[in-house]
């Protein structure tokens, strides 16, 4: 495949602001839908009641008395549309109401009491691991290998310490929007999300048993980042629900108050871990406590958690290992997928654990990392062995060099012990290795069995049709790519059909950076099945050449459809009990360095430079990829810098984004981003995941550079300047 | 209460609130959705837009406020010839991911350019320029080429637009 | 639903006679709108707005006397472009140039800021270590009087505005003196688009290595922005020393009474204020 790097084909669109988002979207005689809440995080439902004195005709209301179906259909099917009897967060929705407009509806919620009887809240991790009760816990993994923790009885050393990350919000741009249009016995649902097919199957179990079809229309999505996943469920029940009783359009879209305060988050961990090390810094066990905030509903918990066990353990060869994993149950909002997906927070805590290893044994990180790395061949503590793809020992190569990380190592220390006392700055750099698996979690790709369809028109063109949506990450320009170097088709050429679900067959969910790799090689097989109907397979062509033969074949057909499905190549299983074998058929790999400065009058760690290399197979579009890299690295500086979600009680504090802090264009690192290709036999040209791999390798180097410079290790993130200070002064500056 | 205005060269003439938001008169009333409501707070600035010449965020601007106002949005903007140039260069160097933010950007991109006629730009004064405009997907990056490379193309853009 | 009633006076006459014909006085004073558009909707249905945004006489730099005088509708941009400030008044560039974006600072006003009265308003540590006065107008006495800017604020947030006054320009007097030290730093949650955690505005005489005097005034650490006079008076006619500077960090620390909220804690507040302190002396040292 040649270097491909393609102007995105929506960017003139949005650039020119004439691509129509879910509120843009023209939909006449809508009303306007809201959302009452509960204002405990636990409580029974005692009454709730309606001021007599309120004009209440132009207000409909819906309470869960009226849902039959009132779960939400996923894994564990345990979140009501609206509760009923019980709260269980501080903010989950009691009532939906719809008016004409905004206005009535504000006015419409001051007159609306609900009286509750509070019940105890456990609105920590803490609390909840405290009171220590079975049904708090969602999920619990285990997974052990060699003699898993019996060596640290006779260790050598045993290096601990507990790592802590924070609830993150992914803020993408646009908040949260979804309509439903009711049109007879259908409803048709459109919005902002990331997999119609989850909101499809949701809404097939909200309304089993009626005469109600639902279909799903995704429209362009203004960044998703993971918070457009399971969520969109949720409110596109709630429109639906509102359209179905009053006979109306209902548009639903959440101003970013309510999206910070109420929408899913990257979940909080705490995990206690321990490594048994040898006097050079060998690893020769390690036991990892995980404990994942999962929030007041299990959502997406239960697969959050088997990916942060299974990224557990880095990119080490770490011989004896007890890996356990437990999702828990809180009063706060449920917590959701979010770009990392659980890896984020085990990887954070396996880097900081070496950075420990390295301040304890007084050894270089580096040196330890480098002693631990794993090597093409070696076997990873499921039993899988890393014998292809494996292109981290390139990007380690490349970012040593471009950072000069080890000269700088030596100038940074100098600096901090002879010049810090006269500038008031500290300077660190920092090194992370970083792996993401690819695709869904041991055999979910088996058990979703993506389909993907190829449509020949009379005239030559090509139909692609996918469930795989453009949330800005740039599908629809990879699988126009990928098709137009197989069929030699221009762009023009290829149509990328509505992801509507009656139109589109269920390519999975657009997620676990799995839309390239998995789907992109699904269309990549239909090609070769229309080249082959076309008797053009495994022959030299020009467009002339396809075109021809395609007029040449409707001469005597009416359609050509070709539908490929997935399925993991045979070798690829996994035991979801002892959780030994493949954990993903492929991964990717980043290696990171990151230069810190951290002032000593204000405390903030600033990121001066960030160097990072990413094995992602193939890069299918150069531009994009090198897009998301950086995307990626900027909101990983955020999750490891500045964000921080404030609870109180159960309420999140944060209103919006003066207080919610993510990076501005005056935040940003010099970025120098390499791009490696060891290439994946299974997917698309050799392609393997790309989208969320920037993000998991960044905050654990710039906390390792942090941890330099402090010299101490930085155990929790994010690493606002009152942690900063804490650790610098040895006093207590945090809330 | 009514109010006069003109938007992208228009007059028009709409019945409002005093506290209505700007954005929302050009979305709603003028079905003008180039505008993009990211946070309502005057943080993203994807509600940018001109009025009476200058740079500002359409949520934090009353109705009251809009009276004989000049407003120029990026609708009333992309016929331009030096838009062209802009989008091109947004383009090629890859400054658009999801997109919501980048009708916010270009406004920005647009006040830079007409109020600076030198042919280069440093990172600090671009950076300075763009500290109201948030984007989520691309760490910025790609968008600081992107307007770089427009100062190297001497782009005629006009200082006042509609007037 | 009724509709908000709205008056805009183009002159302190009408907003006179305005005032004077509202008979419940419950009056919101409006100007560039960039705090009171996000609450909007918590605003009072029944209030009364009068936007004084297009009063001539409250907007515009006007130099007369050694004195500069600002109109309170004079957006943050307009001063940031205005060359007599920033000649005559750098500290104050200093500090609107941390302050938001170029789209809020062309609606933002000055008034505004300062008759938020908010302990985090930038301008306000600045103008208070100029010893700043304002021009307060009352429509019911159709008087204008002049006060310290300090004797504005009752309280966080809360001034001592009322019946309806308003400010009408903002006093500094300017130093014969050029050689005055001046410094501004604000400390936020990141570079850009921040609300101030703590910030320090001072300016200083220095001379023969010591300090002749020294003014300043630290921001979002007490429930109004206040002179720290013991600090003050106690680095008057001192040598910097090591000892001195940290003797004066212990002062400002029991001087100031921050408190904890979402942006920050009360302790690092404490000590932060206290490192500010000691970054604007280690800059004056080094300055001469």
């Amino acid at each position: 495949m040649k270097q491909n790097n393609e102007v995105r084909v929506d960017a003139a669109s949005k650039i020119a602001g004439i691509e129509k988002y879910t509120r843009d979207l023209p939909i006449k005689n809508a009303l306007i839908a809201g959302t009452v809440r509960s204002s405990k995080a636990h409580a029974r439902i005692e009454s709730i009641s309606y001021d007599k004195n309120y004009d209440w005709s132009k207000v409909t209301i819906l309470s869960a008395k009226e849902v039959k179906n009132n779960y939400v259909a996923i894994i564990k099917n345990d979140m009501p549309y609206l509760a009923d009897k019980e709260v269980n967060y501080f903010g989950e929705p009691i009532l939906l109401l719809a008016a004409e407009n905004e206005k009535i509806l504000l006015e419409a919620k001051k007159h609306i009491m609900i009286e509750y009887k509070e019940l105890a809240a456990a609105t920590t991790l803490k609390v909840s691991i405290d009171r220590n009760r079975a049904e708090d816990v969602f999920e619990e993994i285990l997974l052990e290998n060699g003699e898993g923790n019996k060596t640290f009885s006779t260790a050598y050393e045993i290096i601990e310490d507990i790592f802590e990350t924070g609830f993150q919000e992914h803020v993408y741009l646009e908040p949260q929007a979804v309509v439903a249009i009711p049109d007879g016995n259908t409803i048709h649902i459109k919005g902002s999300m990331q997999c119609p097919y989850y909101v499809q199957n949701a809404m097939n179990e909200l309304f089993k048993g009626t005469e109600i079809k639902v279909d799903v229309t995704q429209i362009m999505t203004g960044g998703a980042f993971g918070g457009k996943e399971d969520f969109p469920s949720l409110i596109c029940g709630h429109v639906a629900l509102l359209a179905r009783k009053t006979g109306r359009p209902v548009i639903l879209s959440y101003n970013r108050e309510e999206d910070i305060r109420f929408t899913t988050k990257r979940h909080p961990s705490k995990i206690h871990a321990k490594a048994v090390v040898n006097s050079d810094g060998k690893i020769l066990a390690l036991d990892m406590d995980i404990l994942l905030n999962s929030g007041a509903y299990a959502t997406l918990s239960p697969v959050v958690l088997a990916r942060a066990v299974l990224t557990s353990f880095g990119c080490y060869k770490i011989p004896n290992v007890r890996i356990h994993g437990r999702a828990i149950k809180t009063n706060i909002s449920p917590c959701g997928a979010f770009r990392g997906f659980g890896g984020p927070q085990s990887l954070f805590a396996i880097e900081m654990l070496i950075e420990k290893v390295a301040q304890t044994l007084k050894i270089p990180v580096w040196e330890i990392k480098k002693a631990n790395m794993l090597s093409l061949g070696d076997t990873l503590p499921t039993g899988q062995p890393i014998d292809y793809s494996y292109g981290l020992p390139k990007c380690v190569e490349k970012i040593l060099e471009s950072s000069e990380y080890e000269k700088k190592y030596k100038e940074f220390k100098k600096y901090n012990e002879n010049e810090s006392d006269q500038t008031n700055i500290l300077k660190g750099i920092g090194i992370s290795l970083a792996v993401h698996g690819c695709g869904f979690t041991g055999v979910g790709e088996n058990r979703i069995k993506a389909i993907a369809e190829m449509e020949l028109l009379p005239d030559g063109k090509v139909l692609v049709k996918t469930a795989n949506t453009e949330m800005g990450q740039g599908v629809d320009t990879a699988y126009k790519i990928i098709v137009s170097e197989k069929l030699h088709l221009p762009f023009d050429d290829i149509i990328i059909e509505e992801k509507n679900t009656s139109k589109v067959p269920n390519s999975g969910p657009t997620v676990a950076s799995r839309s390239t790799m998995i789907v992109g090689k699904l269309l990549l097989d239909n090609c070769e099945r229309i080249l082959d109907v076309l008797s053009l397979k495994d022959l030299e062509f020009s467009l002339q050449d396809f075109k021809e033969a395609a007029q040449q074949y409707f001469k005597t057909h009416d359609t050509l459809i070709v539908q490929e499905e997935y399925k993991h190549p045979d070798f690829i299983s996994f035991d979801e009990k002892t959780y030994k074998g493949y954990g993903y058929p492929v991964y990717s790999w980043s290696a990171n360095v990151a230069e810190v400065e951290i002032d000593l009058t204000s405390y903030q760690v600033e990121v001066k430079k960030f160097y990072t290399a990413n094995d992602v197979g193939k890069a299918i579009n150069k531009q994009q990829s090198e897009g998301q890299i950086q995307g990626g690295i900027i909101q990983g500086i955020g999750y490891a810098v500045y964000e921080a979600l404030c609870i109180k009680d159960g309420e999140v504090q944060n209103r919006g984004f003066r207080d919610y802090i993510i990076p501005t264009i005056q935040d940003i690192p010099e970025m120098y981003v390499d791009i490696v290709e060891d290439t994946y036999f299974n997917g698309p040209y050799g392609a393997k995941a790309l989208g969320e791999l920037p993000f998991v390798g960044a905050a654990p180097a710039v906390a390792s550079a942090v941890s330099f410079a402090i010299g101490k290790t930085a155990t929790k993130i994010p690493l606002t300047p009152e942690v900063i200070a804490t650790l610098i002064e040895n006093s207590n500056y945090e809330y | 209460m009514n109010i006069d205005l003109i938007v992208n060269g228009k007059p028009v003439s709409v019945e409002v609130e005093p506290l209505d938001r700007l954005l929302d008169i050009l979305r709603d009333k003028f079905d003008l959705t180039g505008t993009k409501e990211g946070c309502g707070e005057g943080e993203c600035g994807a509600c940018t837009v001109f009025m009476n010449n200058k740079l500002v965020n359409s949520c934090l601007v009353p109705a009251m406020h809009l009276q004989n106002a000049n407003v120029v949005t990026i609708d009333g903007l992309r016929d331009f010839d030096f838009f062209k140039l802009i989008s091109k260069a947004y383009e090629e160097n890859g400054a658009v991911q999801c997109g919501f933010c980048t009708p916010g950007f270009v406004m920005s991109t647009i006040d830079l350019l007409r109020k600076k006629s030198e042919k280069s730009i440093g990172d600090e004064e671009i950076k300075d320029a763009f500290a109201g405009n948030i984007c989520r997907c691309t760490g910025y990056e790609k968008i600081i080429k992107a307007v770089r490379q427009l100062f190297t193309m001497n782009i005629k853009v006009p200082e006042r637009f509609y007037e | 639903m009724n509709s908000m009633q709205c008056y805009s006076p183009n002159t302190l006459d009408e907003y006179q006679k305005i005032y004077s014909g509202i008979a419940e006085k419950n009056i919101l004073v409006f100007s560039g709108g960039t705090d009171l558009m996000i609450g909007r909707h918590e605003l009072s249905q029944d209030a009364i707005i009068i936007d004084i945004s297009g009063i001539a006489e409250l907007k515009g730099v006007e130099k007369k006397e050694n004195k500069i005088f600002i109109g309170s509708c004079t957006t943050l941009n307009e001063l940031l472009y205005s060359h007599k400030i920033q000649n005559d008044i750098p500290i104050l560039i200093k500090a609107i140039k941390t302050m938001a974006s170029e789209q809020i600072r062309n609606r933002a006003t000055i008034g505004g800021n300062i008759g938020n009265a908010s302990p985090a308003g930038d301008t306000i540590t600045p103008l208070v270590v100029l010893e700043a006065s304002i021009q307060i107008y009352s429509p019911e006495s159709n008087e204008v009087k002049t006060i310290p800017l300090e004797a504005l604020f009752s309280g966080p947030c809360a001034s001592t505005l009322q019946n309806g006054e308003i400010i009408t320009k903002i006093i500094i007097p300017l130093f014969e003196d050029k050689d005055i030290f001046c410094y501004f730093r604000k400390i936020g949650q990141r570079n850009a688009m921040t609300i101030t955690k703590a910030s320090l505005s001072a300016i200083a005489k220095y001379s023969d290595s010591k300090i002749e005097w020294i003014k300043l005034a630290p921001g979002s650490v007490s429930p109004v922005v206040k002179r720290m006079s013991k600090t003050e008076e106690f680095l008057q006619g001192k040598k910097l020393t090591p000892a001195v500077i940290n003797e004066s960090k212990e002062i400002i620390g029991k001087e100031i009474s921050p408190i904890t909220d979402i942006r920050s804690t009360k302790a690092f507040r404490v000590l932060i204020t206290k490192n500010l302190l000691a970054d604007c002396l280690s800059e004056l040292i080094n300055r001469h």
